[in-house]
C-alpha cells in the first residue's frame, strides 16, 4: 500500500512539474529611440510621451481613433449651456485610480487646478500646453460627488475634443500630493495600465490594471525599450526580443517587408512638417522671396527621398483635419516665375539664409539638400546648420535662424489643434518654430473668430479662409504630411497608431 | 528473510522503480528537449536565414540606391564608357552582383556581370519587369522574380538627373540565389542551405569529398516541416522558408540543414550520464540500505541476542537504546523486560531453592517420579540414604534404584491413575544385618497435566522400636501394678518357707552339738541320721527348696522395685563416682565370685572430666549399672564364648544437657531379635532358673520411669553391644 501511494505522489509530482513549467506571462516589449521626458500628461507634448500617458490616464471623454468621435470614458454624459459656456459632466462612478483613491469630481477639479491656477501649489514644473488648449477656461468647480461644471470665457466649439488631450487627463490627486514634482515620473491614473518603473536611458514598464473599468487589458505587462542607436534596436526585434519598433529606415523596410512574421503598419498621423520662416529676416520679411522660394519646391524630392512614405502638402492642414486642401498648388514648381519674383524684390543676385535642422533629421537633411540645389538656381545661398534639440531649441526661441525645419501634430483632430499653435508665440518663445514671427493680429483674429463659432460650416469656411490668407501670404513652406510606421512581430496581433500618434494598449491582442 | 535484506530489497525496490520511473522520464523529457532544441535551433536559423535572406535584398536596395546616385552615373547617362568605368571602380562593392544601367528607353547601355549566368537582358526588359512599367516612378524597387525558372533578387533603382528630378533610366541589380550565393549565406548562418526553385532548379552548399555539389533529395519537403535527414553521412535537421516575389506568388523555398550531430552526441552522453546517474542511485541505494539496514537491524540484532541468552539464562544483559525510536523503545522495554525476568527468575530459584531445602531438609526420602516411574525429584535424604547422588538417580526407573518397588511399580500406577494417595507402613528391610522399618508413601501428584507421583519414604525403626518399647513400659507398668499386690501375699509365705528350711537344715546340720544331743536324746545317731539324708539326697532337696525359694523372693524385690514409688530423694551425684563403685560392688559380688573372675576382666574408665551432677537415685543408678555389668561379664563368660581379651569399656559423657553413660563390651553380641527384647521383663537369653527376666526391663523401668532419661542397646551378633544411658543433668 505504502509503495503504491509513494509511486502516485512521484507520478503527480511530474505531471505538476510538467503543467507548470509554461509560460504565463504575455508581454509586449517596444524599441523606440525616443525617451520621453515626462510621463505626467500636463507636461508631456511629443508623442513619445503620450504613448504613454494616453494609456496611463482617462480623459473625460475620448477619441474613436478610427473616426474621430467623440465618446464617454470618465464622464458618462455631458451637456453643454448658456450658449455653449458652460459645460456640465456627470462623472462614472466607482472608478479607482492605480494607488486605489477614488475618482470623483475633486479629482477632475484638481487635475484642471493644478495647471489652471497660476500659483498652484502644485505647479512643481512647467505646463505648456494648458493655456493653449484651454484659453477660454474660466473657472471649474464640482457639484457634487460626480458632476463637475466647466465654464468658459466665452463660447469654444472643439471644447469637447479639446477634454481628449493628454493635459486633461485626470490625475490622482493623492499621487501628485505624494510625489510632488516627482509626479512626472511616478504617475497614477486611472487608465488600463499601471505604470512600474521607469529606469531612465533605458526601459519604462506598464503593468495592466487588472481594475480597469472597461475591463482587464488583454496583455499583462508593456516594457519600452529606449535605444538611441537604431540598429541596435533593428536587431533586438529581429532577435525577436522586441515585438514593436517605433522606429524606422527606409531602406530597412525593404527587407523587413519581406519577413513572414513582420508587420508593417502605416497609417496617416495628423502632422504638418514644413519649413518655417523667419519673418523677422530682411529678405523673408518680402513676400516676394517667400512665394519664390515656394515656387522653387520640388515635390519629386519627397518621392526621390521618401519614397512613398510621406505624403506632399501644400497647405496648412494635413489630410483628415476639416480645411484640408491640397486640389490647387498655389506655388506650382517654376524656376522662371521664383526668378522674377525675386527680381521683383530686386534680390535676383541672390542671398543667403541659414536654415535650422535637428541633427538626427537624415532624410530631412537629405531632402533639404536637395531643395538646395534648387534654391541655387535662384540664387538663393542656403547654409544649413544641424543643431542637437536643445540648441535647436535656444536659437528658435531667440529668433536666431532664417529658416527651420519644423513639424507639428494636432492634439485633437480639429483645425484649431493645428492652427492655433501654429502661430502661438509662447511655443515659438519655447523653442519651437512656428508661424508667429509676422504680422499676426488678422489670423489671430480669425483663429479666435472660429473657436468660437458653433455652425459648422461656417467654421469649416473660416478655416479655409485662413488656410487661404497663410497660403497667399506664404508664411511658411508646406512639406509634408507623416506617415504613421509602426513594424511589429505578428505575434502580439494588429497594431497601429492612431491619427494622433497614440497606440490602443487596451484593445492589443483583442480581436 | 533477515530484516537487513529485507530492508534492501525493498529500498533497491523503491529506488529501483522510482528512479527508473524517473529516468525513464528524464529520458524522454531530455529526448523530447534535445528535439525542441534541435527543433528550436533550427527554427532560429531558419529565421537567421530568413532575415539573412531579406537583409539581403534591402542591402541590394540600399545598393542600388547607393549607385544610382553616384554623380558618375547620374550623369553620364549619355556616356556609356563613363559608367562602364564607373562601375569598374565600383566593383569591390558589388561582387557577386549583376549591375546594368539601362536608359529611359529600356537599353542596356552598361552593364557588368560578377556572376554568371545573368538572366536580365533586353529582352527581359523589353517584356517589362514588374517595376518598370511605371515608366516615371522615382521610386526604388527590390524584388525577386523568376527569371526563366532561375531566381533571382532583383533591385531597380531610378537614376534621377537631380536638377529636373527627372527619371533618366535606371540601374538594375542581379544577384542570382546560385550555389555562390548560398555558399555566402552559409557563412553567415553557419548552416547549410539548399535552395530550390519550382522549376526544379537546385542551390547547394553540400560538397561532396571530392568537392564536387551535392544536391540532396529535399525538394519534395513541406516547408517549415521538421525533419531529420542523414546527409552524406551526417544528420541535419531540417526546417525552409517559401521564397515569394513581390506579388506573393510562391517561388521556390529556402531549406536550412542544421548539422545535428553534436546534439545528438550530447543526447547520448546525458542519457549515458543519466543512466550513469541512475547506477549511481542503485548502488548508492544498496550502500545506504545496508547501513540503513544495518542501523536498523544492529540494534534488532543485539535484542535477538539478549534474548537468546536470556533464553539461556543468562538475564544480565546490558543493552542500551542506540536511537529514540520505535527500536529504542523496544530495547528499553527488553531491558526492562530481562530485569523483570531476572528478578522473578531469582525469586523462582530463591524459591526453588527454599523448596529444595525444604525437600532437602525433610528427613524423609521423598522421589519424584513420572507415570513411568522414572525419577524426577531426589532429594537429600534419598542420596543420603542410598548413596545415590542425585545426578545419578534422575531419569532412573525407581525400581532399579529401589529394587523393592518393582513389586510395587503397578500399585504405582493405579495410585497415579487414580490419583489415591497409598501408604504402606512399617515395610521390613534387611540392610546387612540391620531390620529396618520404612513406611512407604505414594501421593499421586494430583494437578491436571502433570502425571507423575511423590514417593515418601520415611525410616520408622527408631519409631517402632520406641513403640515396642511404649508397649514393654506398658507392660512393665501393668506388672508393677500387680506386683505390688502380690508381693506382699506372696513374701510373706515365702518367708515362712525360707524360715522352715533354713531351720530344717540347720537342724540337720552336724554342726550344731545341740542336735547331735537331741539326736543322742531320741536315740539316733547322729551319723545315722546323716547317712540317711544323704541317701535320700534330702539336704539336695532342701537346699533347692531354699534356693527356689530365695529365686522367688528376688523375683518379688524386683517386681517390687517396679511398683516402689519410694521416698527414695534424686540426689545430685557424681557419675564417675558411682560408676567406680558400681565397679568395686561387681567386684565384691558373691554371684560373680562364685561363677566367673571378675578379675580377668579388663575394666576400662573412659570418662569425661568435670562432668556437671546428674541428679539421681544413687542405689538405682548403681542397680542399674551393676545390672548390666553382670549381664555383660555373663555374656563374656557364655559358655561357648572364648573372649580371649574381655574387656568392659565403660563411658561417660556429655552430649549437650544430657549425661551418656555407655557400658560396651566385647562380648558375643545380640541378634536383632534379642536386642529388640531385652528390655521385656521376664525376657531371658539365660538358662531357665539362672535369670529373672527382669533385670534389664527394671533397669529400663528405672532410667526411664523414674530418671526421665533413655536408655537403648547398639548390638550386632560377634561385635558385642553398647548400652547407652542417657541422664538428663537437670531434673525434669
Amino acid at each position: 500500500m505504502n509503495k503504491k501511494i509513494v509511486l502516485s505522489i512521484l507520478f503527480l509530482l511530474l505531471l505538476a512539474g510538467l503543467i507548470f513549467s509554461g509560460d504565463i506571462k504575455n508581454i509586449v516589449r517596444t524599441g523606440t529611440r525616443a525617451e520621453p521626458e515626462t510621463l505626467d500628461p500636463a507636461s508631456v507634448w511629443d508623442d513619445s510621451g503620450v504613448i504613454f500617458t494616453g494609456n496611463i490616464f482617462n480623459t473625460l471623454v475620448s477619441l474613436n481613433a478610427e473616426t474621430m468621435e467623440i465618446l464617454p470614458s470618465l464622464a458618462v454624459s455631458w451637456k453643454s449651456e448658456n450658449n455653449g459656456k458652460t459645460w456640465i459632466f456627470k462623472l462614472r462612478k466607482g472608478v479607482k485610480f492605480h494607488d486605489g483613491t477614488p475618482f470623483n469630481a475633486d479629482a477632475v477639479v484638481f487635475s484642471f487646478r493644478r495647471q489652471m491656477d497660476k500659483n498652484s501649489k502644485f505647479k512643481y514644473y512647467d505646463f505648456p500646453l494648458f493655456f493653449e488648449i484651454f484659453p477660454f477656461l474660466k473657472e471649474i468647480k464640482k457639484s457634487g460627488q460626480y458632476t463637475v461644471i466647466f465654464t468658459l470665457s466665452e463660447p469654444f466649439y472643439p471644447f469637447l475634443s479639446t477634454l481628449t488631450v493628454d493635459c486633461a487627463s485626470i490625475v490622482s490627486p493623492e499621487a501628485v500630493k505624494k510625489y510632488k514634482k516627482d509626479f512626472y515620473r511616478k504617475p497614477v491614473g486611472t487608465g488600463p495600465f499601471k505604470f512600474v518603473s521607469w529606469i531612465k536611458g533605458k526601459k519604462i514598464t506598464l503593468e495592466a490594471n487588472r481594475e480597469y473599468w472597461k475591463g482587464e487589458p488583454e496583455i499583462d505587462r508593456y516594457i519600452t525599450v529606449f535605444d538611441m542607436n537604431y540598429d541596435k534596436l533593428l536587431s533586438m526585434f529581429m532577435d525577436q526580443k522586441i515585438d514593436i519598433l517605433l522606429n524606422h529606415s527606409i531602406s530597412k523596410l525593404v527587407s523587413l517587408k519581406k519577413l513572414k512574421w513582420v508587420s508593417v503598419s502605416s497609417s496617416p498621423s495628423l502632422t504638418t512638417n514644413f519649413l518655417a520662416f523667419n519673418l523677422k529676416n530682411k529678405y523673408l520679411k518680402k513676400i516676394g522671396v517667400r512665394r519664390a522660394i515656394n515656387h522653387l519646391w520640388n515635390k519629386k524630392i519627397l518621392k526621390l527621398v521618401y519614397q512613398n512614405i510621406v505624403d506632399p502638402l501644400c497647405a496648412l492642414f494635413p489630410k483628415g483635419i476639416s480645411g484640408y486642401n491640397c486640389n490647387i498648388d498655389k506655388y506650382p514648381l517654376s524656376l522662371k516665375q521664383a526668378k522674377s519674383l525675386l527680381k521683383k524684390e530686386g534680390l535676383e543676385k541672390g542671398f543667403r539664409l541659414k536654415l535650422l535642422i535637428l541633427n538626427d533629421l537624415q532624410l530631412e537633411l537629405q531632402m533639404i539638400k536637395l531643395f538646395s540645389r534648387s534654391l541655387n538656381k535662384a540664387n538663393i545661398d542656403l547654409k544649413i546648420e544641424r543643431l542637437t534639440p536643445e540648441k535647436y531649441s535656444k536659437k528658435i526661441s531667440k529668433g536666431d535662424y532664417d529658416l527651420a525645419i519644423a513639424g507639428w501634430i494636432a492634439d485633437y483632430p480639429d483645425p484649431d489643434s493645428i492652427i492655433n499653435p501654429l502661430f502661438s508665440k509662447s511655443l515659438r518663445k519655447g523653442g519651437m518654430p512656428n508661424l508667429s514671427t509676422g504680422e499676426t493680429k488678422k489670423i489671430n483674429k480669425l483663429i479666435s473668430e472660429a473657436r468660437r463659432e458653433r455652425n459648422k460650416i461656417a467654421r469649416q469656411e473660416l478655416y479655409v479662409k485662413l488656410n487661404n490668407l497663410i497660403v497667399d501670404q506664404a508664411l511658411f513652406l508646406p512639406l509634408f504630411q507623416n506617415s504613421n510606421i509602426v513594424v511589429y512581430n505578428n505575434r502580439i496581433g494588429k497594431i497601429r497608431k492612431n491619427l494622433l500618434g497614440k497606440i490602443d494598449l487596451f484593445n492589443l491582442g483583442k480581436n | 528473510m533477515k530484516i537487513r535484506i529485507k530492508l534492501l530489497l525493498y529500498f533497491i525496490l523503491i529506488a529501483g522503480v522510482s528512479s527508473f520511473i524517473a529516468i525513464y522520464f528524464a529520458i524522454n523529457s531530455i529526448s523530447s528537449r534535445y528535439k525542441d532544441t534541435a527543433v528550436e535551433k533550427t527554427r532560429i536559423i531558419r529565421r537567421e536565414a530568413e532575415n539573412t535572406f531579406s537583409e539581403y535584398l534591402g542591402e541590394l536596395s540600399r545598393k542600388g540606391l547607393f549607385i544610382s546616385e553616384l554623380g558618375e552615373i547620374m550623369n553620364n547617362m549619355k556616356d556609356p564608357d563613363e559608367i562602364s568605368a564607373a562601375l569598374e571602380l565600383k566593383m569591390f562593392f558589388l561582387s557577386t552582383i549583376n549591375v546594368k544601367v539601362v536608359d529611359s528607353s529600356g537599353k542596356i547601355i552598361a552593364f557588368k556581370n560578377n556572376s554568371l549566368p545573368s538572366f536580365i537582358d533586353e529582352k527581359i526588359l523589353a517584356n517589362g519587369l514588374f517595376f518598370l512599367k511605371e515608366n516615371n516612378s522615382l521610386i526604388r524597387r527590390t524584388g525577386i522574380v523568376d527569371l526563366d525558372g532561375s531566381i533571382c533578387f532583383v533591385s531597380v533603382s531610378p537614376i534621377v538627373d537631380h536638377d529636373t528630378f527627372e527619371r533618366t533610366g535606371d540601374l538594375i541589380l542581379e544577384i542570382p540565389l546560385n550555389s555562390e550565393f548560398a555558399d555566402q549565406m552559409r557563412n553567415k548562418i553557419k548552416s547549410e542551405i539548399v535552395i530550390v526553385s519550382n522549376s526544379g532548379k537546385i542551390a547547394t552548399t553540400f560538397l561532396d569529398p571530392n568537392g564536387e555539389r551535392h544536391f540532396p533529395e529535399i525538394s519534395n519537403l513541406d516547408p517549415g516541416s521538421d525533419i531529420s535527414l542523414k546527409i552524406m553521412g551526417d544528420n541535419y535537421l531540417i526546417d525552409s522558408f517559401v521564397i515569394e516575389d513581390h506579388n506573393g506568388k510562391d517561388l521556390g523555398k529556402v531549406i536550412v540543414c542544421e548539422n545535428i550531430n553534436d546534439i545528438i552526441q550530447a543526447r547520448k552522453l546525458d542519457i549515458r550520464s543519466l543512466v550513469f546517474v541512475f547506477f549511481i542511485v542503485i548502488v548508492s541505494v544498496i550502500f545506504f540500505g545496508i547501513v540503513i539496514g544495518n542501523r536498523i537491524s544492529k540494534p534488532i540484532l543485539i535484542l535477538s541476542r539478549g534474548a537468546e541468552s536470556i533464553s539461556k539464562g543468562d538475564f544480565d544483559i546490558k543493552i542500551k537504546a542506540s536511537s529514540r525510536d520505535e527500536i529504542g523503545d523496544l530495547t528499553n522495554i527488553f531491558t526492562n523486560m530481562a530485569d523483570s525476568l531476572k528478578t522473578q527468575k531469582k525469586d523462582m530459584e530463591h524459591m526453588q531453592l527454599y523448596l529444595k531445602n525444604i525437600i532437602d531438609s525433610m528427613p524423609s526420602i521423598m522421589i519424584g517420579v513420572d507415570s513411568n516411574g522414572k525419577v524426577t525429584q531426589w532429594n537429600v535424604e534419598a542420596e543420603k540414604k542410598t548413596g545415590i547422588t542425585q545426578d545419578n538417580a534422575l531419569g532412573k526407573q525407581v525400581g532399579k534404584i529401589f529394587p523393592q518397588f518393582e513389586k510395587q511399580l503397578e500399585g504405582f500406577r493405579k495410585s497415579i491413575n487414580e490419583k489415591k494417595p497409598q501408604k504402606m507402613e512399617k515395610i521390613l528391610e534387611k540392610v546387612n544385618e540391620d531390620i529396618l522399618y520404612k513406611d512407604i508413601m505414594i501421593y499421586p501428584l494430583i494437578s491436571n497435566g502433570v502425571e507423575g507421583a511423590v514417593i515418601r519414604m520415611d525410616d520408622v525403626t527408631t519409631r517402632v522400636r520406641i513403640e515396642d518399647m511404649m508397649i514393654q513400659t506398658e507392660k512393665m507398668m501393668s506388672v508393677g501394678g500387680l506386683a505390688a499386690g502380690m508381693a506382699h501375699e506372696i513374701n510373706n509365705p515365702l518367708g515362712g518357707i525360707m524360715l522352715g528350711v533354713q531351720n530344717i537344715m540347720r537342724r540337720l546340720s552336724d554342726d550344731l552339738p545341740s542336735n547331735i544331743e537331741k539326736a543322742n536324746e531320741c536315740g539316733v545317731d547322729f551319723n545315722k541320721i546323716t547317712e540317711y539324708l544323704e541317701k535320700q539326697k534330702i539336704m539336695y532337696f532342701l537346699d533347692v527348696i531354699l534356693r527356689s525359694g530365695e529365686r522367688a523372693s528376688d523375683i518379688v524385690t524386683n517386681m517390687l522395685n517396679f511398683s516402689r514409688r519410694s521416698g527414695d530423694q534424686m540426689i545430685a551425684c557424681d557419675i564417675d563416682d558411682v560408676l567406680d563403685k558400681t565397679v568395686e560392688l561387681a567386684a565384691n559380688d558373691y554371684d560373680l565370685k562364685k561363677k566367673y573372675d571378675f578379675r580377668h576382666i579388663e575394666i576400662i574408665r573412659e570418662y569425661a572430666p568435670n562432668l556437671p551432677l546428674v541428679p539421681c537415685v544413687k542405689n538405682e543408678i548403681q542397680q542399674v549399672i551393676l545390672n548390666l555389668l553382670k549381664n555383660s561379664v555373663y555374656a563374656i563368660f557364655e559358655e561357648d564364648n572364648k573372649i580371649k581379651e574381655p574387656k568392659i569399656i565403660l563411658r561417660l559423657k556429655r552430649v549437650e544437657n544430657l549425661a551418656w553413660i555407655e557400658v560396651e563390651d566385647n562380648g558375643p553380641g545380640m541378634d536383632a531379635e534379642t536386642s529388640k527384647r531385652i528390655f521385656e521383663p521376664f525376657f531371658t537369653t539365660k538358662d531357665i532358673g539362672v535369670g529373672t527376666g527382669l533385670g534389664l526391663s527394671v533397669s529400663y523401668f528405672i532410667v526411664t520411669n523414674i530418671h526421665k532419661g533413655s536408655m537403648y542397646v547398639e548390638s550386632a551378633p560377634g561385635k558385642g553391644s553398647k548400652f547407652i544411658i542417657k541422664l538428663p543433668f537437670e531434673e525434669k
